[in-house]
Order: structure tokens, then sequence, then C-alpha cells
């Protein structure tokens, strides 16, 4: 170590400091709702080789470690004091950008002359223009349509704001006060990351501030080291589904093999699907340790140790394939919205490779999504009202020595729901059960949490429901080492009366007077003991039923003629066509060898 | 006639602490005793009797006794209160359980969430039900009612919470429920949410009524053993009770009010002495100020910008508390949070403590792992001579052999390793004060520091240098500032009633006025006569039409009621909590509230003439050099005086130390002003 043990300490402290501040500055006086009601912003301090060294922990919806920053410090060198950098552009910021609402700025700090750090920042903003208000649809097919896409510019210029990038910016979204509010307030939190580092550096010298971001990030590429050492080595593999809309697309197909060798960790995501034509695609820029390839395994280290130093040094220890072309690394152009309900599938999926390399590491998995219903109607005034109803999230796996969660799990653990009084006070409906799914979460030593019952009835004709994101309706969540998978999700219309109808992952419902919506989270897969052997999943019967109709090596061969021979541009369709074809192929049978082959030579 | 005085006490988890104030002079006199876990009502009493001797002062001059308590806060912290049955709306059973469904630490995989007080075995649902827009959808049935509640005594519970949904606008179907309940078990303790705290949000009013429930009947036993032996005792003045509010009340009798006296007061302890503070830092002259409450297990910190912060999200334990209470954040663990060297070599301070029990090494009562305590002792911070009264004496052998292995594990001095744990929780302090202070849109450069407690006085210009703070204040008695507090604070109270979407001049002036009549009314059951100085606040929960935060709002002093009145304050709120100008929007008011205080004439604290200035040598460690420093017995030092650092000044309580630079001023009222100027080296 280079520091001394107790500055290192003090240092950490006081560089934590500096984040949380422009946290709370940014919260404080950004407008977006997201940004004041879900926390879905970030800020964190990089080295100006572009690791993460320093980042809140309390801020709800930040995932700021293992994010790539390196390309957007490059796109605008060389830097001036007083600078601020912004983009929303996946392509060009190397997987930064995620998705295009969210605006990310960054800023250089100085030490005198040197530039010893980077603030990097980011917010939800609530529009960026595209077809739909708020920017974000699975159903759309090509980035452009997701809304204005900003290349990395320069948003102020040494201290000067550059008026016609924001107005450019401004003049493309439905809400221009929010945009220009929640931009002035990152400027402001990038600001004050530069006056506090300031001060550290006139206190403890530019030298020890180096020293201490080095050995920060040091210690949790050890701690990290460890506890993948603490694995056994081998690989470990597993493949898992996002279902998508039902029976115009194939279900996206995620593949990972985990190979642990010593300190380090290899995801490979050979055999995920190649990109889709929804927008669920996740821009990672072929990053190893891409914030949300990472977070699982973030989460897990940080569980085991809440001391370990929370930067970018825990994601050092990890190599990654990540096919080009694939959902987890797609091509320019790649719609990308509702990249979430991927980034939710891969976490089950390291999960689960944790689980075969350490018995008793790691849970069961959970309800694997986090689904909002929005609720609109039009009001007395005769304008639509819309309204947030209670976040649809499930059961978690159960897990080592203590059940699953019931009701939520570490994926959406950040969501605040409605006060059913509030609700009902907003919109005509009438809650009629906000309660455990009983008996939803697998059996087992630790049994899988219990999802969510929401039974709601419209008081009045014509009161819409929006659902987004509702998944696991067909395959159960797993169950782990003897552990029972857990009950999936459903959605009822009318339950128990003549008309009941089950209305799959809802889309959009319009109710009429009377009308009653079940909405049932799934429940968590249960855990059994710990075994030294394989593992053995339970995978439920749906799942089973589907590995036999279409054996799970075809579709991976399926999968890599695809991103192999066709041409990239043509890649999400030709598979769509092909899947649905051989589907259709089938019949009540099989997919087979035979099929398969016919239909690539064609 | 013989001179008149008032006692506050305040309990804590080492010690009770008693202040008698002589009501012409303002002059105090301080004490401490331990406090006694079993039963902390006779440490009060002890402490009452022992301070009267000493000062010589017969009870009948007692005109007025308050009293800080934490035992309802710690009878929920142990949840060792009644096994408390639930009432709900049917459909809503797990209630408690899903709470707000957020997880306290998200990242956690492993995290376990606290079960709810009530367990689900004991919660019933009752098939009643109410629309927001006041629509009977269900009827209640009475005979329901009283066949769960029999159900639940028959399995062993001994009090009920009823929370039904909408009752806060429509309270008939649990005013129902309780005039069955109370029909058929007229002993039985019974908290309905609405009648104790009519404010939406079903969870945090159920919990309202839960906590009640919880601690009501264990709290009243406490309240009755204390006032039968302050009775015995002579004293027959009104006794009073501090609440979380920052205010005081008279303690209550009836079984009904003590449910609604055990919600009001959890948060007592570090709120009265918020409130003291606030007193004494208006005649100093400062108005806007950090306090820091620093004692063996916690660092309390409260942000006043002009007044008195209120918060109504306060967190207790595991629950919610809606209930307006002084906002107070915790910074840290205190002195005795523990000293360490992880795995990777580093000096780490907490997160355990040694807690008031086995506390500190120093302290002989059988901790033996080292504390900041201990490293406050190896660096000369806190004077061993003069320590708590001289009722504690300080180990300073024991607090070196506990920091032993920490100084070896580092390759350092003891003296070194101490000063560096002592560096290792300020910057701590610093990294939490910091966010505080940015959430609320202030920089710890532009305000004062005060800190009290036992341990604030030795750690504050520490920390004030490395915010660049620019004074630290420390009160004449900065050891038992809560009990001052308790002493010196207004009689309080506050109503809240929904207000239900849109408000004309009209609605705001009825709704206003109709809290105001029960505020009034509050205020007449109190023994008020020393209080008479009634003030009444209106404010509201605001927020634009189609939003859901709202903001606290109030109306200034002197305005009307109206909705264009309200509608410039939000805007002032709200410009100045999110720097953004909501515009023209309509405004959505959630709930109108009332808070009435009615202040007491005292005058501010006076110095106490002390006989004969002592001054002595004692060693100190800073920037790891050794130096004697004089040390300056806090009484003797008359108002003017000025202590150039380094430096120690100790008093009976506390002892503060000055680091070089800082330069202390005694001031009228006997309050230290520390100057801090030089480095901001941590």
């Amino acid at each position: 170590m280079r520091s001394s043990p107790v500055q290192l300490e003090i240092l950490a402290h006081r560089l934590t400091a500096v984040v949380e501040e422009m946290a709370e500055n940014i919260r404080r006086t950004s407008f977006s709702i997201f940004v004041k009601q879900t926390a879905d912003f970030g800020t964190c301090l990089v080295t100006p080789q572009g690791e993460v060294f320093a980042a809140p922990r309390r801020i709800s919806g930040n995932m700021m470690i293992g994010i790539p920053a390196r390309a957007v410090i490059e796109s605008l060198a060389p830097y001036r004091p007083g600078d601020v950098g912004l983009s929303n552009d996946p392509d060009a910021t190397g997987g930064l950008v995620t998705h295009l609402p969210d605006l990310w700025t960054w800023a250089p700090l100085f030490a005198g002359d040197e530039i010893i750090a980077y603030a990097v920042s980011f917010v939800h903003s609530s529009d960026i223009g595209g077809t739909v208000p708020g920017s974000i649809s699975w159903d759309h097919t090509d980035i452009h349509q997701e809304g204005l896409l900003i290349p990395p510019v320069r948003l102020v210029e040494a201290g000067a704001l550059n008026q016609g990038v924001l107005d450019l910016v401004t003049r493309n979204t439905r809400v221009p006060d929010q945009n220009r509010g929640d931009l002035a307030a990152q400027i402001a939190g990038l600001r004050t990351a530069q006056r506090r580092l300031d001060e550290i550096v006139a206190s403890f010298g530019s030298g020890a501030v180096r020293d201490a971001i080095e050995d920060l990030l040091d210690t949790a590429e050890n701690r990290a080291g460890d506890m993948i050492g603490d694995l056994a080595d081998g690989r470990y593999s597993f493949t898992d589904y996002v279902e998508g809309v039902e029976g115009s697309v194939p279900p996206v197909r995620l593949s990972l093999e985990l190979t642990v060798e010593g300190r380090t960790a290899h995801l490979s995501f050979e055999g995920t699907s190649p990109q889709v034509l929804e927008a669920v695609n996740l821009h990672t820029g072929g990053h190893a340790g891409h914030y949300m390839l990472a977070f699982a395994l973030v989460n897990w280290c940080y569980s085991q140790d809440h001391g370990i130093p929370y930067n970018s040094g825990i994601v050092r220890p990890l190599r990654a394939t990540l096919p080009p072309g694939s959902v987890v690394n797609p091509g320019a152009g790649a719609p990308c919205g509702v990249r979430a309900a991927i980034f939710f599938r891969i976490m089950d999926l390291v999960v689960a490779c944790l689980a075969q390399a350490r018995p008793g590491a790691a849970m069961a998995t959970g309800a694997g999504a986090v689904a909002i219903a929005a609720i609109s109607h039009i009001g007395a005034d005769g304008r639509r009202r819309v309204s947030v109803g209670q976040p649809l999230t499930g059961g978690s796996g159960g897990r080592p020595g203590r059940p699953g969660l019931h009701g939520t799990s570490y994926m959406g653990g950040w969501l605040r729901n409605v006060p059913n009084e509030i609700l009902e006070d907003d919109v005509p409906v009438v809650v009629e059960e906000y309660r455990y799914r009983r008996g939803s979460g697998g059996a087992g030593v630790s049994p899988g949490g219990d999802g969510l019952v929401v039974t709601m009835r419209s008081r009045v004709d014509g009161v819409t429901f929006a659902v987004r994101g509702l998944e696991r309706l067909i395959y159960q969540p797993w169950g782990l080492n003897g552990g029972e998978p857990g009950a999936t999700g459903r959605a009822t219309l009318n339950p128990g009366t003549p008309g009941e109808r089950d209305l799959g992952r809802v889309g959009t419902i319009t109710l009429r007077a009377g009308d009653v919506l079940r909405i049932e989270t799934p429940g968590g897969g249960g855990l059994g003991e710990p075994r030294t052997g394989a593992p053995e999943f339970a995978l439920g019967a749906a799942r089973t039923a589907a590995d036999t109709r279409f054996p799970q090596e075809l579709q991976r061969r399926l999968i890599e003629h695809v991103l192999t021979r066709v041409p990239s541009a043509d890649q999400p369709r030709v598979y769509r066509d092909l899947w649905l074809g051989l589907d259709r192929a089938a019949g009540d049978g099989a997919v087979t060898g035979e099929l398969l082959e016919e239909a690539l030579r064609s | 006639m013989s001179t008149r005085y008032r006692l506050g006490v305040d309990v804590g988890g080492t010690f009770t602490d008693v202040v008698l104030a002589d009501t012409t002079t303002g002059a105090l006199i301080t004490d401490k005793v331990p406090s006694d876990a079993a039963q902390p009502a006779r440490a009060v009493v002890d402490g009452v009797r022992a301070i009267l001797d000493r000062a010589g002062v017969r009870p009948e001059q007692v005109e007025y006794f308050s009293h800080g308590q934490t035992f309802a806060l710690n009878t929920v912290l142990q949840r060792s209160g009644a096994r408390v049955g639930l009432l709900v709306t049917r459909g809503f059973p797990d209630l408690l359980e899903i709470g707000r469904l957020r997880l306290d630490d998200p990242i956690d995989m492993f995290a376990v969430p606290k079960p709810p007080l009530v367990h689900r075995d004991d919660v019933r649902e009752i098939g009643e039900r109410m629309l927001a827009d006041g629509t009977e959808e269900r009827p209640l049935d009475p005979a329901e009612v009283v066949a769960a509640v029999d159900d639940l005594i028959a399995g062993g519970v001994s009090a009920v919470a009823v929370a039904f949904l909408h009752s806060h606008l429509h309270p008939e179907h649990e005013q129902a429920a309780y005039d069955a309940i109370r029909a058929a078990h007229p002993d039985l303790t019974v908290a309905c949410s609405a009648l104790l705290w009519p404010e939406e949000r079903e969870y945090e009013r159920a919990t309202v009524a839960v906590l009640g429930a919880h601690v009501g009947r264990a709290l009243g036993g406490y309240l009755e053993f204390l006032v039968r032996e302050l009775r015995e005792l002579g004293l027959d003045c009104p006794l009073h009770i501090t609440r979380s509010n920052g205010g005081v009340a008279s303690i209550a009798h009836s079984p009904d009010d003590r449910v609604r006296a055990a919600v009001e007061t959890l948060l007592s302890g570090p709120a009265s002495g918020v409130a003291g503070t606030v007193r004494l830092a208006a005649s100093a002259g400062v108005d806007r100020f950090v306090t820091m409450d620093m004692g063996g297990t916690s660092v309390d910190c409260a942000i006043v910008d002009g007044a008195i912060p209120y918060s109504t999200e306060s967190v207790l334990g595991d629950f919610p508390l809606i209930i307006p209470s002084v906002e107070i954040s915790s910074i840290g663990a205190g002195g005795g949070s523990i000293v360490r060297v992880n795995d990777g070599g580093v000096l780490k301070v907490g997160p355990r403590s040694a807690g008031a029990f086995p506390g500190p090494a120093a302290y002989g009562r059988g901790g033996t792992e080292p504390t900041i305590t201990d490293a406050y002792v190896v660096c000369g911070y806190l004077d061993p001579t003069d320590f708590a009264g001289g009722s504690v004496g300080l180990d300073v052998a024991a607090a070196r052999t506990a920091l032993l292995p920490v100084a070896e594990r580092l390759g350092l001095s003891v003296e070194a390793a101490a000063e560096s744990a002592v560096a290792v929780a300020t910057a701590m302090m610093h990294a939490q004060l910091i966010p505080l202070c940015a959430q609320r849109g202030v920089d710890p450069s532009e305000l004062t520091l005060i800190a009290y407690g036992g341990a604030g006085p030795v750690q504050a210009a520490l920390l004030a240098r490395t915010l660049n703070m620019a004074e630290v204040l420390i009160p004449a008695s900065p050891g038992t500032l809560c009990a001052y507090g308790a002493l010196a604070t207004d009689l309080r109270t506050d109503v809240v009633a929904a207000a239900h979407g849109t408000v004309t001049d009209a609605s705001l002036r009825s709704g206003w006025a109709a809290l105001e009549d029960r505020a009034r009314a509050w205020y007449a059951a109190q023994d008020h006569q020393l209080h008479p100085d009634v003030t009444v606040t209106r404010w509201a929960d605001v927020q634009l039409s189609g939003q859901s935060f709202t903001l606290p709002v109030v109306l200034p002093a002197g305005q009307e009621p109206t909705v264009a009145a309200l509608h410039r304050a939000f805007t002032d709120a709200y410009l100045r909590t999110y720097a953004v100008d909501p515009g023209d929007a309509v405004l959505d008011v959630r709930n109108l509230r009332v808070g009435l205080a009615a202040s007491s004439s005292l005058p501010g604290p006076a110095v106490t003439d002390a006989p004969e200035p002592v001054s002595v040598t004692h060693r100190v460690v800073e920037n790891g050099v050794l130096a004697d420093v004089r040390v300056h017995r806090r009484p003797t030092l008359a108002a003017g005086t000025v202590v150039t650092g380094p430096a120690l000044v100790s008093a009976p309580d506390t002892t503060v130390f000055l680091p070089t630079g800082c330069t202390g001023t005694v001031d009228a009222a006997g309050n230290l002003r520390i100057r801090l100027t030089g480095g901001t080296r941590a």
C-alpha cells in the first residue's frame, strides 16, 4: 500500500463525502420526478483512466460500479477547467449510456494544472423525445424511435454554458423545463466535486490523494479476488429467458458460462440471443466489468463484506466474452429503452453460476422483474390523469440460512409503494386486496419468498391499466438443491366469474365499471441443503417442456448460425423468422436437428 | 417569599442528568447519577433527592418539574411492551409487513428485514370498508370486531390496535370498533389509528396505533410509579413530560391519554436537547447552527436554520414515525465505538460499539475493547481528575492497555494510534454530516457547531475544523443540556387533519380554525400556569397537483389564511428545498396542521460564581507530539476569559478540547465561544 492505513481510511471517508454531497445536491435541485421519487440518478468519481473510485452507497438507483467511463473521457480530451461533457448515446459512449433518457455528464477535476480525477453523473430524465411520452416503449425497433441522441459534446466550455447545445436538447423533448433543470443540477453537482476536492488536496496534498485512490481500488480488487478465490475453480453454466411478447417474437435466450480460475472470473455469454427487434437490448460496449453485467457480483461481494471499498476495483477480476451482435453487445442502433429486462435476467444467471461454484454461496432465484402499472382515467376536468400503481415486484429466492423476501428482492428493493389510500383518492379504483400471495414461494429448507396479490376494481368505465415488464408468467422462478420452484405470475380479469380471463402480460387493458383486475406476482424459488456435487435446479414443468420441444443444443446451434453466417444488419429479423418458423414447423412435436438444418439451409 | 426553582431531568443510557434552575437568577445546578436500567424512574427520584439536598432546596420551593424519559423508546427498541393484536380492513392482512416495500439496504442480498411488531397470527381482517369519498362500501359489524378481539385475547394478546382504510377522513368505523371493544373489555388497552393521528398513509398511521398499543400500559406504570415517588418526596408542583416535538406536556392520567403520550414522547430525549439549544443559542445571538449531541452510544445532529427543524418522516428503530418530531440525524456511534484494525491493515472505527455496558475500557466496568472514549483518554482530551463530577474515575492505564494491540498492528505508539483513531472518527462524522447539510441546501462553513453531551465538547473543535466551520459554541453546562431543555422548553402540541386536495379560502379558514380549537382545548387541559404566552403556527403539507411528494409549508405569522398566501409560502418553500420555481400550477393540499407552543418566562442560564480559580497542567497528544497544556476548570472562568489552544477546559460534566489554533472566549451566559483558525487538516 502506498498510503498509511490511517490516512487511507480518512481519505476514503472524505472522498465518499464528496460523492454523497454531489448526489444530495442533484436530488435537491433537479426537476425530474424520477430523481425525486425513485432516485434514478447517480454520481461518482473516476480516475483519469476511467475507473470509479468513489460512489455513494445510500442513493437508491445508483449503479456506478463498473461504468465504462474511459471512452467519454477520451472523446472530449483535452479538457480545460470548467468543462462539462454531455451524452446519452449508447454507441458513442461505448456502453456508458444504456438507454437514452439517462443524460450523463462529466467534468475534469484539476489539482493545480493536472487532472486528478473526473466527476461523473447521470439523471434519468422524464423525456428525451421519440415516439412516446417518457421515451420508453418495449415496442421500439430502432434507437431513433427512442428520442434525441446526443453524442459526447461540451455542454459547458471552460465555465461558459454552450447555449446552442442546451437549446438543441431542450427543443427536442416534451419537458424542456425539466431537462434544463436536471442539467443545471448536474452542472452544480459537478462543481461541488471540484470545490470539495480542492479542500481535500489542500489538506492532504495531491500525491496523498492519488495514492489513496490507487490503494482504494487495489483493496477492493483484492477483496473481490479473495471472494472469487473462495469459489471452486471450474466452469459453471446456466440458461434462462426473458419471455417477452408472446407469439410474435421468440423469448430472449440468455446463456452464461462462468469460468472461475484462481482469483479471476470469466463471464461468457456465448449462446445468448442475437439482438432483438424489441427495446430490450443491453449496450455494454463489450466491457467485461460493465455495471449492468457485474451488478449481481458487485452486490454479492458487498453482501459478504460491507466494508469492501465500493469502487470499480471490485470488477477488476472480471473477464467477459460478449458476442458482438447479441442482446448483451448489440450493434449500433439497437433499441434499448427497456434494457432492464435483460439486466434483471443476467443477475439470475450470475447467481445460478455462483450457486454452482460454491455450495451455500448463493440463493435460488426470485420473481426476476420489476413491473410497473400506469393507471389512467379521464378526470372530472376532462383531462387524462396518469398515476403509478403498486410496484409489481415478487418474492425473492430462498437464501443460504434464511428464507427469501416476500414481495420484493434485491433487484427492485429500492422501490417504494403507494399508500392505497392515496391511490384510491387519485384514481377511481377500489383496491380489494394488497397482500402477500401465500404459498407462492417454492418450498425448501430456505423457502422462497411469496409474491404479491394486487386486486383492483374499477368504479367507473374507462380506467386504463398499462402494465409493463411482467415476467416469469411461463417459466417458474427456479428452485435449487431440492427447493421447489416458485409460482409463476398471473394477471386475471374478473377472477371467479364466468367472464374470467387470463390477461397474459397485460400490456394495456381498459376496464369498465365493476371490472376486477387481479395481478399475482411470482414467488421465489426454494433453496434446499447445500450440496457438494453438481447442483440441482428445479426449473419447473413449463421450462422442461420447452426444453423438450426445442432442445437447448439446437437453440444454441441456431444462435451460432445467425451470429456467424448472417450479415449483422439482418440478424434480428432472420433470427426471429427462423425461430418462429421452427416453432410452427414443430407443430405438436419438437424441433429436431433435421428441422433445424433444413431451416438453416433455406 | 423564598426562591423558586425548576427541575429538569433527562434519563440517558449511562447517566440520569438533573438540572435545578433558580427562576430569579437563572443560575443552574447540575448533577449526574448512574441510570438504573431495571427501574429507570428510581434513578430519577434519587437524582432529584440528591440535588435538592446538595442545593439545600426544599421540595415545596420547586414550582415545576419536567422529565425526559427513554422508557417508551427502549420498550419499542427491545419490543418488551404488550403483545399487540391488530384489526385491519379485509384484504390487507400484511399491511405491517409489506410496509412501504422498500428495503433498508437494497444492495445487500442477504439482508433480513425486521419482523413487524405484530405477528401475522395476531392480525384479524374485518369485513368493513370505507372509500376515499366517504362511501360506505361495507358496514362495520361490531359483533365481528368483538369476536375477533375475544379470539385475540384468548390467544394471548394484551392490547389491540385498530387501523382501517381511510379512517383519517372517515373515522366512523374505527370509532364504532373502539366503542364495541371498550364495552366488551373495559380494561384493555385499545389504540385506534385515526383517533391517535388522523393522517393519510395507512401503513404509517397503523404503525402509530401499534406503537401506542405496545407501549401505552407499560409507560403508564412507569409514570404512576414516578408520580407517586415524587409526591412522596414532597414535590407538589405540576409534573411534565418531554415530547418528540421538543415541547412538554402535563403527565397524563387516563389510559387513553397514556397511549397518546407513548406515541408522542418516543423521540423526546434528543428533542429536548435541541429545544434547549435553540433557546440558549437565541440568547447568544446565534440562529444558524448544527447541534452535536455526542454520548456513549450515538452522535445526534440537528441542522437549525433559523427555527427548530421538524420531520414527519422520522425513523425509530425499525419503524417510521409520522408524528412531527424534531428532525435529528445520527452521524456516528458515539464514544463507545470500537477501534480496530481490519484484515487489510486499515484502521477502522465502529460499527460495533461497547455501548453503555460494558462501555469504554477507561470506565472500568469490564470493557476491554478499545473505544473512541479510550482514545480521547490516551490523547489526554478528557480530564481524568474531574470526569462526570468525579463520580466516574477514568482509568488511563486500562485505556492504554486496550489500545496497545491496535498500536502494535499499526506500528505506532499508543498515543499516535489513539490520535489516529480520533482522526478517523472525525472523518466519519464529517462524511455523514456533509450530505445532511446538502439535503437542506446549507454549507457547514456558514454554521456554528453547538456541541453537548458527554463527548460532544471533546470532539467538536476537531470536527468543526475539517468542515471549515467558523465557530464552536459549548454551552455552560454541556453534559446536562437535555435536562436543561426539559425544564426550559415550551408546552407544545401538534394536531393534524386530512385536507383532501383542493382548498378554498373558506375551507382553509375553517380547517385551521377547527385544528386551533383542538390545540387550545389541549392547552386548557394542561398545567399551564407557568406557560402563559401562546403562539399558534398554521402549516400544511402541500404538493403540486399530480406530484406525490409533499412539502411542509408554514403560513407566515400574521397572514390571513388564504389560498393566495399559502401559494406564496409554498413557492418559497419549493424554491428553498429544490431550487426550482414551481410556477403557478395548481396546489394539492394533503394535510392541514396546527402547532401550538406556550412559552414560559425563565431567565437564560447564568454563570454561577465559583470560589477559586484552579489551573493545572495536563499532557495531550497533538499532531503526534506530546505537550503539556493548561487545564482550566470551567466554573472558574468568568465572562470575558480567553483561553488559547492547545488547552483543556474541564467542567463537572465534560471536558472541552481546544486544539492549537483555537481561541475560546467565555460570554456573558457562560458559553464558551471557540473561534477556529488555521488549517483544515483532519
